[in-house]
C-alpha cells in the first residue's frame, strides 16, 4: 500500500487522524465524508491509519499486584507520620515564632505610637517656631494692610521724631530682637530665654494667631516676609517698632479711630500729630504743680458731673480728655476761667509770665495740654520701666492720697470693705489714679475698669485676675492704654520686665 | 493560573475521582487508596511504555502517588482528576529521563532490546519484518510487534499516543498534561500515527484477523 500522497501532506495527515480521533469541526468533517465517499485511494488510506492505530490494541497492559498497593500505602504513611512528627517538631517554634511575631508586632505599634504621639507633641512648637515673627507681632500688624504703609509713613514723617519715650537705644535693641525673632535658626534660642511671664503672653498671642482664618495667617506670613525682604528692610522694621511705640501710648479711643482710617488718610493724621507734639513747646508742669492742678481739676469735674444726669454721665465719661474739656467749658463757661485762674494760682512766677506771653489760641492749647497732662501724667510717669509695684507704694503716701484726693463717698466705701480688700482697692485707685466718684458700682466698675478711662468699652480682666491675659504688668504702656507686641525692656536689663499687654479684643 | 470557583465546583460535580482527592485533601486515607487502586495499572502500564521497564516503572509510580499525597493540600479541582495525575507523571517520567541521561542510559527502549542501531523506526520496521512469518502472527507475536513500534517513536510522540489511545484523554487535555498547544498535540500525534502505520503497515491485515479472531473467542 502505498502511503506517500498523506506522508507528503502533513497537513492532509493531521485532517485524517483528527478526523478518527473526532476532533473535527462539522464542517471539516463534513468535507472529510464527501471526500471519503468521492475518493477510493483517500478512503483506503483513512482505513489504513485507522487500522494501524486499531492494532495498537495489542499493546500489553500492566496489572500490579497487590504488594505495589501495599508498600505505596507504607510509604504514604510514612510520609504521613514524617508529617506529623515534623509539625509536632515545629510545634514550639512555630509557637515562638508566634509569640515573636506578636512581640514584633507590639513593638512596631508602640513605635509607631510613640512617633505619632511626638509629632502631635511637637506640632504646636513647630507651627510657633514657624510663624513666630507673626505670632510676635500679630497686633502691629494687623494694623495694617502692606509695607507701603510703613513706607509712607518712613517718608511722610522725614526727620519729625516719634513722640514717645523710646530712646534709641531702646529701639535698637527693639530692632536686635525682631531680627533674632526673624531669624528662624536663632527663634529656638529667644524662645529658651522668655520668662514665664513672657511665656504667658506669648501663648496668648499665638493663640490668637490660630484663631484668625488661614488666609490672615498667610496675609501676616507675607507682611513679614516683605517687610524682612525689602532693599528697605531697616527703614521699614524701625518704622514698625517705633509705630508700635507709639501707639501704646494712645488710648484705646485714639487707636481705634487710627485704625479705622483709610491707610493715606491715618499716615496723613500720625504725621501731623507727630508734627504737633514736636512743634509745640509746652509748658511743663512740676509734679507738685501737676498735683495741685489735679486737685483742682477733680473738684471742677465733680461739680459738672453733679449736675449732670445719669446718661450725660455716661456718654461724658465716654469721652476723651479733650472732649470732656470741651464739654465742660461749653457748659460753663466760667469753669474755663476757674481753670485759668487756678493753673495762674499753680505755676511759678516764670512759667507764668511764659504762659501770659503765649496767644490766646497758644494759651487755649495750653491749657487744654495741662488739663491732659495732669489727667495723664501720673501713669505716664510710672511708664515703662518706673512704674511701682503694690508693694513699693508707701504707706504715708496712701494714707495721704486716701485723705487728700479721694471724695468723701468713695472713702466711706472704702472703710466699709473689710481691711485687706479696702487696701487693695486704695491701692489700685491710687496706682490709676482714679477720680474720686469712682465709688459709684463699685463690683461693677472693678470688673469693667475704672471709669474715667479712654476706653472705648469695658476692658478686659485686670491682668493677675482671674481671666486676664496675662501676669500683672510690671513695664509696658500705662495701665489704660492697650499695648503692642513687646514690652519696653527693663532699665539696665536684656530682657523686657514682663510680656506686653494685650490689647483689647477690637483695637 | 488560579483556578475560579466556578471552574472547580464544575471539575468536582463532573468528575468522581476530583471528589475523591478533595477527600484525600482532608487526610482520608480510604479515599487515597481508592483513587490508587482505581489508576494504579493505568500509571504504571503507563509508565512501563514510557520508560521501558516495568520495575523502573512501578518506582516511578510510586513517586508519582507519593507526589499527589503530598500535593493534597495544595490540590484544586482545574481539570479532571486523571489530567492532574497524568501531568504529574509526565514530569516524573521526564526527571526519570533526565537522570538516566546523567547516567548515559540514554535510550532505554534500545538497551531493553539490546538489537537496535540507527533510527528507531527503521530499526522497529526491521525488527517487525524478522518477526513476519509467512503464517500468521499469534497475539503475543503481534503484541510484540506493536510494542516495538510504540517504542520506536519519540518520547513526546509515543506519551500523546498513550495518552489518547488507552487514556482517552483529548487534545485540548493533552496539551495541558504535556503543556503544549492543542494545535501542536494535533501535529505530534498525526506524525506518530503516520510513523506507527509505517512500521505496522504490513502487519494491518494480519492484526484485523487477530482482532477478529480474539473476539471470536
Amino acid at each position: 500500500m502505498n502511503n506517500s500522497s498523506t506522508n507528503n501532506d502533513p497537513q492532509r495527515l493531521e485532517q485524517i487522524v483528527a478526523y478518527l480521533d473526532g476532533e473535527l469541526s462539522p464542517v471539516d468533517e463534513a468535507l472529510i465524508q464527501r471526500q471519503l465517499a468521492e475518493d477510493e485511494s483517500f478512503r483506503r488510506e483513512v482505513q489504513s491509519m485507522e487500522q494501524a492505530w486499531s492494532i495498537l490494541d495489542a499493546l500489553p497492559g500492566v496489572t500490579v499486584d497487590d504488594k505495589f498497593s501495599q508498600t505505596t500505602m507504607q510509604m504514604v504513611v510514612g510520609a504521613a507520620k514524617q508529617d506529623l512528627t515534623a509539625q509536632t517538631v515545629a510545634l514550639p517554634i512555630q509557637h515562638r515564632n508566634q509569640w515573636l511575631a506578636k512581640m514584633l508586632l507590639f513593638a512596631a505599634t508602640a513605635a509607631l505610637g510613640w512617633l505619632v504621639v511626638q509629632l502631635v507633641r511637637e506640632n504646636p512648637n513647630r507651627t510657633l517656631l514657624a510663624n513666630l515673627p507673626e505670632i510676635e507681632y500679630i497686633d502691629i500688624y494687623s494694623q495694617f494692610q502692606d509695607v507701603a504703609f510703613l513706607r509712607a509713613l518712613h517718608v511722610e514723617l522725614g526727620d519729625t521724631p516719634w513722640a514717645t519715650e523710646l530712646t534709641d537705644a531702646d529701639l535698637a535693641d527693639r530692632v536686635l530682637e525682631y531680627h533674632a525673632i526673624a531669624t528662624p535658626t536663632d527663634r529656638e534660642q529667644w524662645l529658651t530665654e522668655l520668662e514665664v511671664e513672657e511665656r504667658v503672653a506669648l501663648r496668648s498671642r499665638y493663640n490668637h494667631f490660630l484663631a484668625v482664618s488661614s488666609a490672615e495667617q498667610s496675609h501676616l506670613r507675607d507682611l513679614h516676609a516683605s517687610i524682612t525682604n525689602d532693599n528697605d528692610s531697616e527703614q521699614l522694621i524701625e518704622t514698625l517698632l517705633a509705630y508700635q511705640a507709639w501707639l501704646n501710648t494712645l488710648p484705646a479711643s485714639q487707636q481705634f479711630e487710627l485704625r479705622e482710617m483709610p491707610a493715606d488718610e491715618r499716615v496723613r493724621e500720625i504725621v501731623n500729630v507727630q508734627r504737633r507734639e514736636a512743634a509745640n513747646n509746652w509748658i511743663d508742669l512740676s509734679a507738685e504743680e501737676v498735683q495741685q492742678l489735679r486737685r483742682v481739676l477733680l473738684e471742677l469735674r465733680k461739680q459738672f458731673m453733679d449736675s449732670m444726669s445719669s446718661q450725660q454721665r455716661d456718654r461724658f465719661e465716654a469721652a476723651g480728655v479733650g472732649g470732656r474739656w470741651i464739654a465742660m467749658t461749653r457748659q460753663f463757661p466760667e469753669l474755663r476761667g476757674r481753670w485759668r485762674t487756678s493753673a495762674g494760682e499753680v505755676l511759678s512766677a516764670d512759667k507764668l509770665s511764659e504762659f501770659e506771653a503765649l496767644t490766646v489760641d497758644e494759651q487755649e492749647k495750653q491749657l487744654l495740654h495741662w488739663m491732659r497732662d495732669v489727667t495723664m501724667r501720673d501713669p505716664r510717669e510710672r511708664g515703662p520701666g518706673k512704674r511701682p509695684r503694690f508693694d513699693q507704694v508707701s504707706q504715708e503716701e496712701l494714707e495721704r492720697f486716701f485723705a487728700e484726693e479721694l471724695d468723701a463717698t468713695t472713702r466711706e466705701r472704702l472703710l466699709a470693705q473689710p481691711r485687706d480688700r479696702m487696701e487693695q482697692q486704695l491701692k489700685y485707685l491710687y496706682l490709676r489714679g482714679e477720680w474720686p466718684n469712682y465709688g459709684e458700682n463699685f463690683s461693677e466698675r472693678d470688673r469693667l475698669g475704672p471709669p474715667g478711662r479712654e476706653r472705648l468699652g469695658p476692658g478686659p480682666p485686670r491682668r493677675g485676675e482671674p481671666g486676664g491675659f496675662g501676669p500683672p504688668r510690671r513695664g509696658g504702656p500705662p495701665e489704660d492704654r492697650p499695648g503692642f507686641g513687646r514690652p519696653p525692656r527693663r532699665e539696665g536689663g536684656p530682657r523686657p520686665d514682663g510680656p506686653p499687654p494685650r490689647p483689647d479684643d477690637d483695637f | 493560573m488560579a483556578i475560579s470557583e466556578t471552574t472547580a465546583a464544575r471539575y468536582t460535580a463532573q468528575d468522581p475521582d476530583v471528589r475523591l482527592m478533595l477527600r484525600v485533601q482532608q487526610d482520608d486515607a480510604d479515599a487515597f487508596e481508592e483513587l490508587m487502586l482505581r489508576y494504579q495499572d493505568r500509571v504504571v502500564s503507563l509508565m512501563t511504555h514510557l520508560v521501558g521497564k516495568r520495575d523502573l516503572a512501578e518506582d516511578l509510580a510510586q513517586e508519582i502517588f507519593m507526589r499527589v499525597y503530598r500535593s493534597r493540600k495544595r490540590y484544586v479541582p482545574g481539570s479532571k482528576f486523571s489530567t492532574w495525575l497524568y501531568t504529574i507523571a509526565n514530569n516524573v517520567a521526564s526527571n526519570s529521563r533526565r537522570s538516566l541521561a546523567r547516567r548515559h542510559e540514554v535510550n532505554l527502549v534500545a538497551q531493553e532490546s539490546g538489537e537496535f542501531t540507527g533510527n528507531p523506526l527503521d530499526q522497529a520496521a526491521v525488527a517487525a519484518s524478522g518477526l513476519m512469518p509467512t503464517r500468521l502472527l499469534d497475539k503475543a507475536e503481534l503484541s510484540q510487534v506493536v510494542q516495538l513500534a510504540v517504542a520506536a517513536l519519540n518520547d513526546r510522540q509515543r506519551l500523546a499516543v498513550l495518552l489518547n489511545k488507552f487514556e482517552h484523554l483529548g487534545y485540548e487535555e493533552i496539551a495541558e498534561v504535556m503543556e503544549l498547544t492543542p494545535a501542536a498535540v494535533k501535529s505530534l500525534l498525526s506524525r506518530a500515527r503516520a510513523n506507527l502505520r509505517q512500521v505496522l503497515e504490513p502487519y494491518l491485515e494480519q492484526g484485523t484477523k487477530v482482532n477478529a479472531g480474539e473476539a471470536d473467542k
